[in-house]
């Protein structure tokens, strides 16, 4: 048995909450771009590629073994292709499904008016397939599973009555009820919304960043 | 040059908290944390707590539950890697280069010809003082994650043993079972040239990388070129001089590189320390490690190379 820290990233929930919870703390037109951890302005340490809905920084997770970030995005090939290209170079392990333009809008639609994060089913499947095998072949001791989707509340169950295995949460407090099944099912649940406030900073014209940000 | 060591210390709590409170505890905010001072005679920010098992634990009835704690000591100078990311001890590094792939100096100027690459630290882990934590009974230390070192005679013993157990033993360069087999998996040399770099086929389709001599940083080129090529020894795409052990592959990697300046045999083969630095084995082995699912040990001596074994990921 491996006795590492696997980290999965449900990549839609991810992105879409994490840039609501920014704009809250920055303004409604704060992006994700101009995020930093804090005293380090450099960008090679921030991955946003607002596409493929990919968000991620060296500090989230830092220690894990493996990260896995499974997402959906419409385009062509070669589009797809360069966003896997920028993930595998930050060192993640990409899971990107080509989906059409009229469901990408109509989730995005679904978003703006019900305030509801559709995410393409695919990657929910995908994300519990991947999380349930390595669990079955007992490649971790530990997994963080990034979403704030409730959905996820069986997968996480299953995976913690195969064993030893704990299960962190890291998602986002808002639009979650206390008593939220989420919450209840996993060892830990840690709300990212105190991560960006207290970790990360905005940085500024006057400010300029250090380095390549995507 | 003496390379620091790892080490894990073990410890047992019994504590009176549950195993939510306690995770909160030694992990607030579900973060991996560092000591922020000395603590166990260890330097600030070397030691994290990396793994706990609850053991003896009822849910629904309060009462001591035992806890088997594991803190990594990874020292400074201590290089090991996340995918392809560098960490010294805990510090990620990033080589300083500019977006265009120049070497930096570190201060945004060109690396002069000849100086070693510089690597800029970032800090990702927040720390607390270990000293207000109580981890429990002390239980031990050992080294761990240090790469294993041999000798050429070790692996030749290996192989001895190997081969009376009824393996075959063979010397060569066309063991392809230990990755899925290309139908085209050329052996590789890596030639240090006065002609400009590149890369060429010999007529027996050997593929030949020319390094130009007088690149201004060869070293990290040829260390690059190398790199490149134990990865595609290992991912099916080239092939190299190895020998079977029984589940294990020797990998000849001092017989890859070819220093084309010299004219007399001694000087234009086993020139492999002459052109990488001194960590260099060490930190390809931790590469390996970290992207494949390999066990990889170090051989040293003029016939350097690596002793590479799959690991069953379950």
């Amino acid at each position: 048995m491996d006795d590492g820290i696997f980290v999965f990233i449900d990549g839609e929930s991810h992105y879409h909450r994490s840039e609501e919870a920014w704009q809250s703390l920055h303004g409604p037109s704060a992006s994700l771009a101009d995020l930093r951890p804090r005293g380090q302005l450099d960008g090679r340490l921030v991955l946003v590629e607002r596409r493929t809905k990919v968000f991620w920084t060296k500090r989230m997770s830092a220690g894990a073994k493996r990260y896995f970030y499974l997402t959906a995005c419409t385009g062509d090939d070669g589009a797809v292709r360069a966003a896997m290209q920028q993930m595998r170079d930050f060192d993640l392990e990409p899971t990107v499904f080509k989906e059409h333009s009229s469901l990408a809008k109509q989730r995005d639609a679904t978003r703006r008016t019900a305030y509801l994060i559709e995410t393409a089913k695919r990657v929910d499947i995908a994300l519990v397939v991947l999380m349930l095998k390595a669990a079955r072949e007992r490649q971790f001791r530990e997994c963080h599973l990034y979403t704030s989707d409730v959905d996820f509340a069986p997968a996480i169950e299953a995976v913690r009555a195969m064993g030893a295995f704990r299960v962190t949460v890291f998602g986002y407090d808002n639009g979650l009820g206390d008593k939220s099944e989420l919450r209840l099912v996993c060892d830990q649940f840690v709300d990212l919304a105190s991560s960006l406030r207290d970790d990360y900073e905005l940085i500024t014209p006057d400010r300029p960043q250090v380095g390549g940000a995507s | 040059m003496t390379i620091p060591r790892p080490t894990v210390l073990r410890f047992k709590l019994r504590t009176e908290l549950n195993p939510v409170d306690l995770m909160e505890y030694l992990r607030p905010g579900g973060k991996i944390l560092l000591n922020r001072n000395e603590w166990r005679g260890k330097p600030p920010r070397s030691c994290a707590l990396t793994n706990m098992k609850v053991r003896s634990f009822v849910p629904g009835k309060r009462g001591a539950i035992e806890a088997d704690l594991e803190v990594e000591y990874r020292p400074p100078g201590y290089v090991n890697f996340v995918g392809g990311t560098r960490y010294d001890g805990w510090t990620l590094t990033m080589l300083d280069k500019a977006q265009d792939g120049t070497l930096l100096d570190g201060h945004g100027k060109p690396l002069p010809t000849g100086s070693p690459p510089v690597y800029l630290p970032f800090e990702v882990y927040d720390d607390v003082d270990f000293n207000d934590l109580d981890f429990g009974e002390f239980l031990g230390e050992s080294e761990a994650g240090a790469v294993r070192h041999l000798t050429f005679e070790d692996v030749t013993k290996q192989a001895g043993e190997y081969v009376m157990g009824g393996g075959s033993g063979r010397m060569g360069s066309g063991w392809t079972t230990f990755v899925a087999p290309r139908r085209h998996r050329p052996l590789v040399k890596v030639v240090i040239m006065d002609g400009p770099s590149g890369v060429g086929a010999d007529g027996f389709g050997t593929r030949i990388v020319g390094v130009n001599a007088m690149s201004p940083h060869l070293r990290q080129q040829v260390e690059d070129e190398l790199t490149e090529v134990a990865c595609g020894y290992v991912e099916g795409r080239y092939s190299l001089v190895t020998m079977e052990l029984g589940g294990a592959a020797y990998v000849d990697l001092s017989q890859v590189l070819v220093d084309g300046l010299h004219s007399e045999e001694g000087a234009r083969l086993q020139c492999l320390p002459r052109h990488v630095s001194e960590t260099f084995m060490d930190d390809l082995a931790k590469k390996l490690m970290a992207t494949y699912t390999l066990d990889v040990a170090v051989v040293d001596g003029p016939r350097a190379g690596f002793v590479m074994r799959v690991v069953d990921p379950k």
